[in-house]
């Protein structure tokens, strides 16, 4: 075992604002986390927020940040299981030095939509590369892209 | 036998991470972050923003981190 506290962020859309069927998908997520033999340290919504780009058709979705103990091996794992969840849009985990300070995050402000693309036309499907969920994991090496 | 005194480089610039004391740059603060992109959405290479090599690593995996969480774009053609 190899135990590591994590970051996690969701982007969760089921098609309607309604809140039950995001909370179910919030509870799947849980009940996952459980079967893991992780634990849940909180569960933190972030709102609605437009994309930068779309995401399976979806211009929008609601964010969550969900904090965990957890084993490293089981993020691999509860990956897959997310990934075929066709309501859960995108899911990344970074994995945290050391335990959580939740009364400092307290005051974290909701996502603006300020910076949302809006226009139908300029919506374009941009599926990030292959294995860019995979970038968490590792520290990457620095890169000037531009020249 | 007299030299002239090369002037020293004075342009280089601050970084801006280092003044604010960043520890760890998050990329959940996209608002800051998008400063760093031009406006195709590519990183400012930090020979221009003056950032030291850590934050610029930093910045760099904040940015594609905000990226994958569609709250940055790609690099736009
Ligand atoms: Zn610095």
């Amino acid at each position: 075992m190899n135990k590591g506290y994590y970051e996690a962020m969701f982007i969760i859309n089921t098609g309607d604002d309604d809140e039950s069927p995001r909370n179910a998908v919030i509870d799947e997520i849980v009940a996952e986390v459980k079967k893991n033999k992780g634990t849940v340290l909180r569960i933190e919504p972030l709102g609605k927020k437009q994309f930068t780009y779309s995401i399976a058709k979806k211009r929008d979705g609601y964010y969550y940040l969900v904090y965990l103990d957890i084993d490293t091996q089981a993020i691999h794992k509860m990956k897959e299981k997310f990934k075929i969840n066709s309501r859960i849009l995108r899911e990344m985990f970074i994995r945290l030095e050391k335990e959580p300070q939740f009364d400092l995050l307290e005051e974290r402000k909701p996502f603006q939509d300020d910076n949302a693309i809006s226009d139908d036309d300029t919506l374009e499907e941009l599926e990030p590369v292959e294995d860019a969920g995979n970038d968490e994991f590792e520290p990457l090496d620095e890169e000037e892209e531009l020249e | 036998m007299a030299y002239v005194k090369r002037r020293k480089f004075s342009r280089r610039k601050k970084c801006k991470f280092c003044i604010d004391k960043v520890k760890m740059i998050d990329y959940k603060d996209y608002e800051r972050l998008r400063r760093h992109l031009t406006e195709r959405g590519k990183i400012i290479p930090r020979r221009i923003t003056g950032n030291c090599a850590k934050h610029q690593r930093q910045l760099t995996t904040a940015i594609k981190r905000a990226r994958f969480m569609a709250l940055l774009p790609y690099v736009v053609e």
